[in-house]
């Protein structure tokens, strides 16, 4: 039951952090434009993910547009008739109205696909793929799962796991998230502000038993003992520290936006694999591991892998479709601004009136820092070159965004987070001080003020770590260990010019394989999942053992055993010393008594 | 494996996730047959294919009398013309092969430069010479051939029985041989290397109660070290095919039918050994 309470915390979050840098932006967006009319819905600290459930379900959008209603009077009446008669429209569907679907996000045919990674020769096998296909269109009914792919295979030393990449439906993404960020919101506060702080037992006594009651103290009174106090000092106990990590990305955004299914057998049920955190990526980065193939087995690694063989699974995968998801330039482009803004959630009837506001903001937005974290959509427009001027990594893009070393795709500021948390704790303890004695309250709150400008001055010096850009050529892939990241084949030489297909192979992750033929480009792992190594990986080096307790030097001295001549010299000196007291009377025995306590110390008659 | 049952054993194979386009396939097959004509092999294998940046090495061997001595090991680029590998004894070529890390090109005459570990000699009481690393000069085919005849050493596989050591001596597959049945499937101490012993007889023997001595002479592979972390066994396709995948050599997967006598192995890799293994537990 432990492991699993624990696997369960890890599942959720490890970390913490202020959530405002990291939510959805539509999500704020929305609030913003949504209640101009309406301030005290600003001021009042509501939960702000209410706002996009509601714009999910078709019950409650309509409720968001009677909103807009009441409040916007600067809308001129015709875009009033027409919200009017979209929101009609949404109404007489009566069913939940998902963006969503609109969004061809994978290619789904896993047995055409099948022909094709027959032919370029790299397969699962063909009875396998009939009842993965049978098995992922199990899945696909699923009400919460929109869509899904086949990612590939990782092999185990007892069995391989098949994996499914999927995309969620929006309820289903929504309600994750309401969960998600009660969680982040709970994690993120400092220690002294959590209100459900668990009682921890103090630890039971260690070492010999000095307390009186036990053994050897039946003889004493036990009203004396009451009043005795041990001359020992108290057992030190650990302290608690803070510490806080980088907030994993929201369902839906960065590493999370897919999420991933696993099965042993293609009988069985698909298991879902846990969302990744920016912590399992980095320590994922330093092990490596054979897979099991059993997904509760312990990872034991150093540095210590913080999570089960699911987490690690979900690490790994995480890292290969970022490193190895590649498309010939022009395959993929970016969602122009309309399509995603459907994509995010916004209905199509209110974004007309919104539109020109929104185009402002964007490209605010767009100027500071280049968007990685975005979905690409098939470019209808794209035209096959011939196969041979592809067949050079140049002409290829990757077309999932990089993971930078922080384990996040979207950078986060961690210094700017530790700042508002230690604002909020002030704040707290503040507020705490407040109801006790009122005057003085006021004066910090002064102080603190000023505090937070300077603070707020430092924050600019910070720079936020830049990786390459999504979509950017595999011809600049660098890699100091692996000369030449990718290998281009084709699986004809002589006879098919016609029909053959172009396979590119990762060297960085052997076992990744894109297959392109006219319009169909797909990648797809079948590997161990280890990263390609130059010789041998550099595992970090176990640090060294830590003393139990500080010493000196003069702690211990060391000294050479006597030998058996010595002590039997020593007994004979003994005895001739107790011989002689009576021989020669008290004078010689003051003289040897002196002597032997000045040598030994413990000799006496 | 074995070149009669070519597309057959392909098909068991594919659970190490890659297997050959239809044309390489065609051409390999067909070419291995012209090939085992023209030499007057008894049997003829494919072995695998070596990657490597620019071509890959695709490997076949045959032998006529004895198939653990006599194996004679072909290597080809464009998948139907077949050269003979040269035979490797220089143990410096081994070394220089172990240690160099560069991927293969794909070019047979390539010729690199490869710097050997210093060697240490005790000169004297507790005085140590360290001489200076030796450079080897490596040719792309040599170390070809010195790492096939490596990754074969040390885990090339076959079950228990489908070997038969001749009165005179003489190793051939064993023609009486019908597979292992399902209680021994899952065994590895049913499993073989497919090379001259390197144990003594007495010790092999001496290993199980139901011993023989045409078929027992081979090393088992439970005794390979690291001890049960060399091989990792998975039964595939409704528990009827055993597949051993050998976690030193990565991409070399063995096959066994169950109640057949079909078996084979295949190497697709890169041709570098995992150093980290006992790291990966």
């Amino acid at each position: 039951m432990d492991s699993d309470n624990q696997s369960c915390r890890h599942f959720s979050l490890d970390s913490t952090s202020s959530t405002q840098s990291d939510r959805p932006q539509t999500t704020n967006k929305k609030k913003a434009k949504k209640t101009p009319g309406k301030p005290e819905s600003e001021v009042q600290i509501s939960p702000p993910c209410s706002d996009i459930i509601t714009s999910s379900t078709s019950s409650s959008s309509t409720t968001i547009s009677m909103r807009a209603l009441d409040s916007d009077s600067r809308v001129p009446k015709g875009a009033i008739k027409n919200m009017i008669l979209g929101l009609m429209r949404i109404l007489g569907k009566k069913q939940s109205y998902d963006s969503l679907r609109m969004f061809v996000t994978f290619n789904e045919r896993v047995e055409q696909l099948q022909f094709y990674w027959n032919q370029a020769g790299f397969i699962i096998s063909k009875n396998d793929i009939f009842q993965l296909a049978s098995s992922i269109n199990r899945l696909q009914t699923h009400p919460s799962i929109m869509q899904c792919r086949f990612w590939g295979c990782i092999y185990g030393l007892k069995s391989s796991y098949y994996i499914v990449e999927a995309s969620l439906t929006r309820d289903e993404m929504l309600s994750r998230l309401n969960m998600m960020e009660d969680e982040m919101r709970e994690k993120q506060l400092p220690f002294k502000m959590r209100k459900n702080q668990e009682y921890k037992p103090k630890p039971a006594h260690i070492g010999p038993e000095l307390t009186p009651g036990i053994y050897g103290w039946e003889n004493i009174d036990p009203d004396d003992l009451a009043k005795m106090t041990p001359k020992a000092e108290p057992v030190p106990l650990a302290e608690e520290i803070e510490f806080y990590d980088i907030p994993p990305e929201f369902i839906g955004r960065g590493c999370n936006r897919f999420s991933y299914f696993v099965v042993n057998s293609l009988y069985d049920d698909w298991i879902e694999l846990p969302i990744v955190t920016p912590r399992q990526i980095i320590v994922s980065r330093h092990i490596k591991k054979f897979f099991t193939g059993d997904l509760e087995a312990d990872v034991v690694s150093y540095p210590c892998f913080p999570g089960k063989e699911k987490h690690y699974l979900r690490a790994m995968i995480a890292r290969i479709s970022a490193g190895t998801h590649i498309a010939p330039q022009g395959y993929y482009r970016r969602m122009t601004k309309k399509e995603k803004d459907l994509y995010d959630g916004i209905n199509m009837d209110e974004m007309e009136e919104e539109g020109e506001e929104e185009e402002n903001y964007n490209e605010g937005e767009e100027d500071q820092l280049p968007d990685n974290d975005v979905m690409l959509m098939k470019n209808e427009r794209f035209e096959i070159e011939p196969l041979s001027t592809l067949a050079t990594p140049i002409a290829w893009v990757h077309c999932r965004p990089n993971i930078l070393n922080q384990g996040r795709i979207v950078w986060f500021d961690e210094e700017k987070a530790s700042k508002e948390r230690e604002r909020q704790l002030t704040l707290y303890l503040k507020m705490r001080l407040m109801e006790e004695m009122e005057e003085e309250a006021e004066e910090e709150e002064a102080e603190a003020e000023e505090e937070g400008d300077e603070e707020e001055m430092l924050t600019g010096f910070i720079h936020a770590e830049i990786g390459p850009d999504i979509l950017s050529s595999c011809g600049n892939d660098m890699n100091t260990e692996c000369p030449s990241p990718w290998l281009v084949r084709f699986t004809s030489k002589y006879t098919n010019l016609k029909e053959r297909l172009l396979i590119i192979q990762s060297n960085l992750w052997p076992g990744a394989f894109t297959f392109l033929f006219e319009n169909t480009c797909e990648s797809i792992y079948l590997g161990w999942g280890h990263k390609f190594c130059r010789r041998n990986i550099p595992f970090n080096h176990l640090p060294k053992v830590q003393e139990e307790f500080p010493h000196g030097s003069e702690d211990f001295i060391e000294s050479t055993d006597p030998s058996v001549e010595e002590e039997l010299a020593y007994n004979e000196w003994l005895l001739n010393k107790q011989k002689r007291p009576t021989e020669l009377g008290e004078d010689g025995n003051e003289y040897d008594m002196e002597e032997d306590d000045d040598q030994y110390g413990d000799d006496d008659d | 494996m074995n070149v009669e049952y070519f597309s057959e054993g392909l098909e068991c194979l594919m659970y190490s996730g890659r297997k050959l386009s239809p044309e390489q396939r065609i051409l390999i097959e067909n070419s291995l047959i012209v090939l085992m004509q023209e030499n007057r092999f008894s049997g003829m294998y494919f072995w695998g294919r070596i990657t490597a940046t620019k071509n890959d090495y695709y490997i076949a061997f045959g032998y006529t009398n004895d198939c653990l001595k006599d194996r004679k090991y072909f290597y080809s680029l464009d998948q139907y013309q077949w050269q003979l590998l040269p035979f490797v004894q220089s143990p410096k070529i081994f070394q220089a092969t172990v240690l160099a890390v560069e991927p293969f090109v794909g070019d047979p005459s390539l010729l690199t430069y490869v710097k050997l570990d210093p060697t240490f000699t005790i000169v004297a009481n507790q005085v140590v010479n360290i001489s200076r690393p030796e450079v080897v000069k490596l040719k792309e085919e040599e170390r070809l051939a010195a790492i096939v005849f490596i990754i074969s050493e040390e885990c090339a596989i076959c079950p228990r029985g489908a070997l038969y050591k001749m009165v005179d001596g003489r190793v051939i597959p064993n023609q009486m041989f019908r597979g292992l049945n399902d209680l021994q499937i899952d065994n590895l101490s049913y499993y073989q290397l497919y090379r001259l012993p390197r144990n003594d007889l007495k010790t092999n023997l001496s290993k199980r109660s139901d011993y023989n001595y045409a078929i027992d002479f081979l090393d088992t592979i439970d005794g390979v070290i690291p001890l049960n972390q060399a091989f990792a066994l998975n039964m595939q396709s409704n528990e009827r095919i055993a597949v051993i995948k050998s976690c030193v050599w990565l991409g070399m997967t063995f096959f066994h039918k169950l109640n057949s006598r079909k078996h084979g192995f295949l190497y697709l890799g890169d041709g570098r050994k995992n150093f980290d293994l006992l790291f990966m537990y």
